[in-house]
């Protein structure tokens, strides 16, 4: 990285502590028949900080699940670092991974399929502590029943099995499992998507008390912008395996940085009509990653590429205060305050 | 990369397709579920109708009745729907190739036949309810291909469905649809299993053809929010009965039924980041359950006595299934300078 | 071009799988009790006389050369000659196959005559009358011996109707018209049960794919029903049906052992259970190195199919 192109926190003002988790420059690599490879995460800085929630947000197939599962340590990392604050995870010693798998945990978007049809709620959700064998059986289940109240299930459901639950239900179970074991960051890989709006509210909800009561710092992966927004903090975009911008979520909203963010913001659909309803749809479809496009990985999709965005990879830059954006053009485009369209 | 300029489109009087108390129910070895109760509305020439509700309240089922696609072992039906006159209930699947009605669904990845090329899926509708030679039929294949916005058409034609994206592969079923020259086309959930981004282009893509054509189109979705941007009119269906209908604008607006102010609370968005989401708590009856009063009343903040006794749809335009709908005010959308 | 490469690699995987099967073989009837030389020579025999047989036979060597010297001569297409007549063993497995694979052929005729449509009868008809009758009857036909089934057919249409040739009708050699009527009882025998199987799987995935999204949007388009139950979901149920079909040849092979016993028919069956009996090696490792290439053949052929029955697969 160049001076220019520091780190959020370098520029945010130095004495800030470590961040919770952080990852650096981090790349997985799928093996894909033969030789081939397929870069699904492309040296990714993140950084989530101590009781924020950071929202991931970007198309289908951008890479947000392997993400989360580099972190949890499911997805083959292939080079950079993850730092947990501020020591390399791959340094720890036994107990110190440990304590590290208790402390991240992750909610499924499915929540039909995360939970053992034979076994009963309260018996799956005591399950992390039985793995890890965690204090004794009685107070396990003392544990995991209070993880139950606490995500507002009551001892008679603790008792059923996952298909005597709504959907709603299940994914409260779910939470409740990833709570046992008392995590610092809970990663939520599309938890509402199946959900309806009246059950959405419900979990966002209980999501947000958690986060209190629990002091959680929460990873909060989705490609619904709307639940993103209200939800996290700050947000980070991804596309095609790379951070193309990261900024706290006002100023994400307010003024996108990048035209892939603010064609993702104007493509929501919304009910609440503004004025302003020049929607940009982009052409095509997410190259596949298996052979991304050259220079800026955007460039095939956007409406305001020039000749020099296929050959040149912009790097993420601070376009605003603390609002980092991965485009060439991002000041010849939105000026310091204007929005892109406004130039053309 | 259009810029959608929102049009107001003119409204027409006689109603294309006329749904006049339609039931149903599913015989299964426990009893009868009943899982829609007397639905009745109409959608007209050239108009986009959205159907919303929260899963299990009957949308799926609406349209599987009024397409023929329900299993006559099973699902037992009544009530009467017309298509431009003719009935559409009760005949069987045989002689159903010459209504001009045609369905897209919401997987994508499943609705198309994978050991078929989609040029093969294409062209046998056409020579089947067209009776177009096999000449015809693949001239006319890729025009829909051309039409639907599919770029290489001709290349196209050879593919399977597992070589195409999400977003081309509803694009096809759109053209698939189309080769059925409908009047009528119903749309469940079409834009659900993909992207945004690739929402936006079908969006504006169904939009387009409903003008260019003259299609009315039923829409049905879960989300507020791309009803407010398609539809004209909408439908709010709660446990199998309408409790709400009317203009897009008037209803968001202006919502007459609880449930339908509660689903708009329920939205997040950036402007709700730090708030309570105002959730509905409880859950939709199950089919099997018998309500005589307001089915929405368990769930209701305004519920009373009255709630208790059985409720009709009223209203001309804006109908509302609700008896307490005069006295409340309930909070709609902010729909700043609409122009739809 | 894509076929091609299929067959290619097919048959490079079938060379290691023939060697092991042999192999295996090899070793496996060694273990037999009984000494091909006092089979030869009579229990009396002089230890002397037994060790000149067994050196004229090969069976002094250490079995690895024996083997190795087999393996050999069988590439060039000499399998040995019998322990017992002396004659050469490919001479008399060919005298025998065409007899063997007309019955499995004509078998595998019948399994899927009877098989396929009333599969796809029964899914269309799921859990009505029909096909509880269907699979009723297949589940039925499934637990029928060969055998036994051999022995009804001949006492009903044989000895009884006298539609068909009994046991022991001539060679295809002599008298092909009445060897070919001679086969019908067996092909049956054989056919049926194959029949039933097929039946069971076709049903269950033809009803699968009935109830498939891909259906009902062929539905919603109006198509007509034989068209979609015939041409569009039959053919995505084709991958588990090439699959038993595969597996059919390979039951059939077996079978055709014993049903060609009950029906005196001078095939491979017949020539494989006598030179059991009689400790003849050689005939053993021939008409099992014939049968595998056969299965093997046909596993080929299955794969082959795959490939141009879905295109998901490359
Ligand atoms: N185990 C795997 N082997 C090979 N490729 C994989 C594997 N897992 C994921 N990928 C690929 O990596 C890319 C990123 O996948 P990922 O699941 O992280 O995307 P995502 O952003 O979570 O998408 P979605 O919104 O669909 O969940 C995709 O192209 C995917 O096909
Ligand atoms: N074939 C069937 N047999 C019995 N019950 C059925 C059948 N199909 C649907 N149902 C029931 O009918 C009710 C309405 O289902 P429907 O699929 O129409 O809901 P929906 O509004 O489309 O929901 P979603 O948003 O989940 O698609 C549900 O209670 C469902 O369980
Ligand atoms: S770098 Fe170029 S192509 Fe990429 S987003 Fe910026 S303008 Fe568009
Ligand atoms: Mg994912
Ligand atoms: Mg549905």
């Amino acid at each position: 990285m160049s001076a220019l192109q520091k780190g959020p926190d370098e520029a945010a003002g130095g004495e800030r502590r470590a961040p919770l988790l952080e990852l650096r420059q981090v790349s997985v690599r799928y093996p894909v028949g033969g030789r081939r490879r397929l870069t699904a995460v492309d040296a990714v800085d993140l950084r989530v900080h101590e009781g924020e929630t950071l929202g991931i947000i970007g198309e289908s197939g951008s890479g947000k699940s392997t993400i989360a599962r580099a972190v949890l340590g499911l997805a083959p990392v292939s080079s950079g670092k993850l730092l947990w604050q501020g020591e390399d995870v791959s340094g720890f010693d036994r107990a110190q991974r440990r304590e590290f798998v208790q402390a991240v945990q992750m909610v499924f978007q499915d929540p039909h399929s995360a939970l053992d049809p034979r076994r009963t709620i309260a018996q799956s959700v005591r399950e992390p502590l039985d793995v890890m064998r965690r204090g004794v059986r009685g107070s396990r289940q003392e544990v995991a029943m209070q993880a139950l109240a606490d995500v507002g299930l009551t001892a008679e459901i603790a008792g059923r099995y996952p298909h005597q639950l709504s959907g709603g239900q299940k994914q409260r179970a779910n939470i409740a499992r990833a709570l046992v074991t008392r995590p610092r960051l809970l990663i939520c890989d599309e938890s509402v998507a199946a959900l309806d709006v009246a059950l959405q509210a419900e979990i966002l909800n209980l999501l947000q008390d958690l986060k209190v009561n629990y002091q959680l710092t929460i990873m909060f992966i989705s490609h619904d912008l709307s639940v993103v927004a209200h939800l996290a903090d700050r947000m980070n975009v991804v596309y095609l395996g790379q951070v193309v911008e990261d900024a706290t979520t006002t100023s994400m909203v307010d003024q996108p940085r990048h035209p892939y963010s603010e064609a993702l913001l104007s493509a929501q659909p919304h009910v609440n009509l503004h004025e302003e309803t020049n929607r940009i749809v982009l052409t095509g479809d997410i190259p596949s990653p298996l052979d991304p496009p050259p220079g800026c990985r955007f460039h095939t999709r956007c409406q305001h590429a020039i000749d020099r965005c296929a050959t040149t990879t912009p790097e993420l830059t601070e376009a605003l205060p603390d609002h980092w954006a991965a485009c060439l053009r991002t000041e010849e485009l939105y000026g310091l305050t204007g929005r892109a369209k406004e130039l053309i | 990369m259009t810029a959608t300029p929102t049009s107001s489109r003119p409204k027409v009087a006689a109603p294309l397709l006329e749904v006049e108390d339609l039931s149903l129910s599913f015989r299964s070895g426990s009893g009868e579920a009943r899982v829609l109760h007397d639905v009745s509305f109409s959608v007209g020439s050239g108009e986009i109708v959205g159907l919303v509700g929260e899963s299990g309240s009957g949308k799926t089922v609406t349209s599987l009745a009024l397409a023929g696609l329900l299993d006559p072992r099973t699902a037992v039906t009544s009530g009467n729907a017309t298509l431009n006159g003719e009935p559409l209930l009760g005949r069987g699947s045989a002689n159903r190739s010459d209504l001009p009605l045609a369905m897209i669904f919401q997987e994508p990845m499943t609705a198309l036949d994978p050991v078929f090329t989609i040029g093969s899926q294409l062209m046998e509708t056409l020579t089947h309810r067209q009776g177009k030679s096999r000449k015809e039929a693949k001239r006319e294949a890729l025009v829909l291909l051309e039409q639907v916005g599919i770029s290489d058409p001709r290349a196209r034609l050879a593919s399977y469905p597992h070589q195409l994206s999400g977003g081309m592969r509803q694009r096809v079923m759109i053209a698939i649809a189309l080769a059925c020259a409908p009047r009528l086309l119903i749309a469940d959930e079409p834009t659900t299993a993909v992207d945004v981004t690739i929402q936006a282009q079908l969006l504006e893509l169904i939009k387009r053809l409903s003008v260019e054509r003259d299609m009315s189109v039923l829409f049905i979705t879960h989300d507020l929010g791309v009803v407010a941007e398609t539809c004209d009119r909408m439908i709010t269906m709660y446990a199998g009965r309408i409790v709400e209908q009317g203009e897009v604008e008037q209803v968001l607006s202006k919502p007459r039924h609880p449930y339908t102010a509660g689903l708009l609370a329920a939205l997040p968005s950036p402007e709700t980041r730090g708030r309570t989401l105002a959730a509905i708590p409880g859950r939709v009856p199950p089919p099997t359950q018998v309500v005589t009063g307001c089915v929405f009343a368990e769930r209701c903040d305004h519920r009373a006595d009255e709630c208790g006794e059985p409720q009709d749809l009223a209203g001309s335009t804006h109908q509302v299934r609700c008896v307490r709908s005069a006295e409340l005010t309930l909070i709609g959308a902010q729909r700043l300078e609409v122009g739809r | 071009m894509r076929v091609l490469r299929v067959v290619g690699t097919s048959l490079l995987t079938a060379v290691p799988t023939l060697i092991l099967a042999t192999f295996i073989v090899f070793f496996m009837q060694r273990l037999i009790p009984g000494d091909p030389a006092v089979a030869l020579a009579g229990e009396y025999a002089t230890p002397e006389r037994l060790a000149e047989i067994r050196a004229d036979l090969g069976l002094d060597q250490p079995m690895l050369v024996q083997y190795w010297d087999w393996i050999r001569n069988a590439f060039t297409g000499n399998l040995g000659a019998s322990f017992l007549s002396g004659q050469p063993v490919t001479e008399q497995i060919l005298s025998r196959l065409p007899l063997t694979l007309l019955l499995t052929l004509f078998a595998l005729i019948v399994a899927v005559v009877i098989g396929l449509p009333t599969g796809v009868w029964a899914a269309q008809n799921a859990e009505s009358r029909l096909d509880r009758f269907l699979t009723t009857s297949a589940t039925l036909g499934l637990a029928m011996p060969n055998f036994w089934l051999g022995m009804m057919l001949i006492i009903v249409f044989s000895m009884g109707l006298g539609l068909f040739p009994g046991p022991g009708g001539p060679s295809l050699q002599d008298d092909p018209a009445e060897a070919l009527r001679g086969l019908v009882l067996p092909a049956m025998a054989l056919g049926l049960v194959g029949g039933a199987e097929i039946c069971r799987q076709v049903r269950s995935a033809m009803i699968e794919n009935l109830g498939a999204d891909y259906v009902r949007t062929h539905r919603a388009k109006a198509l007509p029903e034989s068209r979609i139950v015939w041409l569009h979901a039959l053919k995505n149920s084709s991958l588990p049906f090439a699959t038993i079909i595969g597996l059919q040849v390979s039951r059939l092979i077996g079978s055709a052992v014993v049903v060609e016993a009950v029906f005196g028919l001078p095939g491979l069956g017949s020539l494989v259970v006598d030179a059991t009996n009689q400790r003849d090696y050689a005939v053993i490792q021939g008409v099992v190195l014939v049968a595998a290439v056969v299965v093997l053949f046909t596993n080929t052929l299955v794969d082959i199919s795959y490939r141009l029955l879905d295109p998901r697969i490359s």
